[in-house]
C-alpha cells in the first residue's frame, strides 16, 4: 500500500471504521513508515482539537427545554379518541365502586314514604324508606331457614345550607372514608358553608388526612377564599410538601400564591429541587418567576 | 526505528454520560433494552411518567447532538421542542422495527438538516444578538459554569470554536451531521446509515469528506 493510500485511510483508522485486514495492513506501514507514523499522531492531535470544541449544553438550557416542552405537551389537545398524556397525569383516580359480596345486601322492599308531621318545609323528615340487609342465613332444626336482617331506614332531609341539620349531616357524612363519591358532593356542599369555623375545620381536616385525592382536591377549592389565613397557610405549605397527588400539590401552588407572600419564596424553591413531577415542577417554576424570585437550578 | 503505534481511543469521557443514547444497540445490555421496550409501550399507552422518563433518557443527547450541528442555542432548543413533539404525537406508530434511539435521531437529524438547509437559503445570523440590555453573545449562554470556573481556558475555546464553527459551515447539511454523530456522538457508521437512511459506505464517504474539509481548514493548528 501506498503512503497516499495510507493516509486516505487514516481517518477511518481513527474512528475504528476499517475492515480488520486495513487496519493491520495501516499499522504495519506505519510501524515502518515514520512520515505516515508522524501523520496518525497529527491526525490524532486535530481530532483532539475538535473534541475541546465541543460544546455542552447548559443546565439551563435544558431546563428551559424541559419547561417548554411540558408546556408545549399540555397544550397540544391530542385528537379523540387518543389521549393527552400530560392532562392524565392530573386526572384523579376516583372509585365510586361499592365493593360487591363482602355482606350480602338485598333491599328487600321500599315502603311508602312517611311524612313526619309538623317538618314539613324545613330540615327534617320529608319521606321515609326501609332497606333490610340480610346479615345471616342458617337453617334450623325443622329445616326452616332463620334469616336476620338490619332493617335501615331510610329519610330524605332537606335544607338550606345555613340549616344546622344540614350542616350537622354533611360535616358527618364528609369524613366518611367508605364512600368517596358521597364524600365529594358533601364536601362541594360545605364549600358554600366555608365561612362557618368548624366547617373550615372540617375542610382543612380533609386536605390534609382523607386518603382520597378528589376529596381532599374538592377540600382545597372550600379554601379558596381563606387563603391569606395563616393556619390555612400553613396546612397548605404542608399539603404541598407531602401530598402524594400531583393535582393536590398544583391546587395547593395555586392557593399559596394567588396572595403575595414572599414567605413562600424559600418553600417554593425548595420544592423545586425536591418535587419529581414535571408538571409541578413548571407551576412552582411559573409562580417564582411571577414573585420576581429565581427559580434556582435542579 | 519503527514509529511507536497506539490503537486510538475514540470513547472520550463525555460519551459515557449518555450510554443508552450514544451507544451502538448491540452494545446496549439486553436488561437495558428490555426495560426500555416497557418504558416505551407504557408511554404509547398514554402513561405521562413513562413518557417522561423517555424523554430525560435521552434528552441531553438530544440537546448536545442539536447544539454542535447547529452551534446555536436557540436553534438547538427548537430542535429539541420539535424532535420531542413529533416523538409525542406519533409514538404510537413507532413499531419497534429499529432501535428507539435510531428512530429518536432520524427525527432529530432531519430536523437538524432542514435547519441547516434553511440557513443556507437565508442570511447567516448574525452571532450577537441586540437585547434590551445591550449586545450578547449567542454562545454565552453555552456552558455558563465552565466560563466562570476558567476564563482564560473559555477564550481559548471560544476563538477555536469560532475556528471549528467557521469550518464547519463548510461541510454540507449531511456531512455536517454525520461528522457529529460520529466525531461527537460516537455512533458506529451503520447506525448513522440507520438513522439517516442510507447505507454505511454512503455514512463512511460523508465521513471522509468532511474531515478532509475540517482538515484543509484547521490543518494549520495541529
Amino acid at each position: 500500500m501506498s503512503c497516499e493510500n495510507i493516509r486516505e485511510l487514516m481517518p477511518m483508522y481513527y474512528y475504528g471504521e476499517l475492515p480488520p485486514e486495513q487496519e493491520e495492513n495501516l499499522e504495519a506501514h506505519c510501524a515502518v513508515c515514520k512520515p505516515c507514523g508522524r501523520e496518525v499522531e497529527k491526525y490524532r492531535s486535530f481530532a483532539g482539537m475538535l473534541d475541546e470544541a465541543e460544546l455542552e449544553p447548559s443546565l439551563v438550557l435544558l431546563s428551559e427545554c424541559r419547561q417548554m416542552l411540558a408546556q408545549r405537551v399540555t397544550e397540544w389537545e391530542r385528537p379523540a379518541p387518543q389521549v393527552n398524556w400530560w392532562r392524565k397525569l392530573l386526572d384523579l383516580n376516583l372509585d365510586f365502586r361499592v365493593p360487591v359480596g363482602a355482606v350480602a345486601l338485598i333491599a328487600v322492599g321500599w315502603f311508602g314514604a312517611k311524612i313526619a308531621p309538623g317538618l314539613t318545609g324545613s330540615a327534617g323528615f320529608n319521606s321515609a324508606s326501609v332497606m333490610s340487609s340480610v346479615r345471616s342465613v342458617e337453617p334450623d332444626a325443622s329445616g326452616r331457614l332463620v334469616i336476620s336482617v338490619d332493617d335501615v331506614q331510610r329519610r330524605v332531609v332537606s335544607g338550606g345550607v345555613n340549616d344546622a341539620n344540614v350542616r350537622r349531616l354533611l360535616l358527618a357524612a364528609a369524613r366518611d372514608e367508605s364512600n368517596p363519591g358521597v364524600q365529594v358532593e358533601c364536601v362541594d356542599a360545605l364549600k358554600k358553608m366555608a365561612q362557618s369555623a368548624d366547617v373550615r375545620a372540617a375542610l382543612l381536616d380533609t386536605v390534609q388526612r382523607d386518603p382520597n385525592p378528589s376529596v381532599r382536591l374538592k377540600a382545597l377549592e372550600g379554601l379558596k377564599g381563606f387563603a391569606q389565613d395563616g393556619e390555612i397557610r400553613k396546612a397548605l405549605t404542608a399539603v404541598l410538601m407531602n401530598d402524594g397527588n400531583a393535582a393536590v400539590r398544583v391546587e395547593a401552588i395555586d392557593l399559596l400564591v394567588a396572595h403575595r407572600d414572599d414567605s413562600m419564596v424559600g418553600v417554593l424553591q425548595n420544592m423545586v429541587r425536591k418535587e419529581d413531577d414535571g408538571y409541578v415542577r413548571v407551576r412552582l417554576q411559573k409562580a417564582l418567576q411571577e414573585m420576581n424570585a429565581s427559580v434556582g437550578t435542579f | 526505528m519503527a514509529v511507536p503505534f497506539r490503537k486510538p481511543d475514540v470513547i472520550r469521557p463525555g460519551m459515557m454520560s449518555n450510554l443508552a443514547g450514544v451507544m451502538s444497540l448491540a452494545a446496549v445490555p439486553e436488561r437495558a433494552v428490555s426495560a426500555e421496550t416497557e418504558i416505551i409501550r407504557a408511554a404509547q399507552s398514554g402513561d405521562p411518567e413513562a413518557f417522561e422518563r423517555l424523554v430525560r433518557t435521552y434528552d441531553q443527547s438530544v440537546l448536545r447532538i442539536a447544539l454542535n450541528v447547529l452551534r446555536s442555542p436557540e436553534d438547538a432548543r427548537d430542535v429539541y421542542q420539535e424532535a420531542f413533539l413529533r416523538v409525542y404525537r406519533n409514538l404510537h406508530t413507532f413499531r419497534f422495527d429499529c432501535s428507539f434511539h435510531t428512530w429518536l435521531y432520524r427525527i432529530v437529524t432531519n430536523i437538524c438538516l432542514d435547519h441547516l438547509r434553511k440557513r443556507k437559503v437565508r442570511r447567516e445570523e448574525s452571532a450577537v444578538l441586540d437585547t434590551e440590555d445591550g449586545p450578547i453573545d449567542r454562545m454565552d449562554r453555552v456552558e455558563e459554569e465552565a466560563a466562570h470556573a476558567n476564563p482564560e481556558r473559555t477564550m481559548y475555546n471560544t476563538q477555536l470554536g469560532g475556528r471549528i464553527t467557521a469550518a464547519l459551515e463548510n461541510l454540507t447539511p449531511r456531512e455536517r451531521v454525520v461528522f457529529e454523530l460520529r466525531h461527537y456522538q460516537g455512533l458506529r457508521l451503520r447506525g448513522i446509515g440507520e438513522v439517516l437512511g442510507t447505507s454505511e459506505e454512503a455514512a463512511k464517504n460523508c465521513l471522509f469528506r468532511a474531515t478532509q474539509k475540517m482538515r484543509n481548514v484547521l490543518g494549520d493548528l495541529v
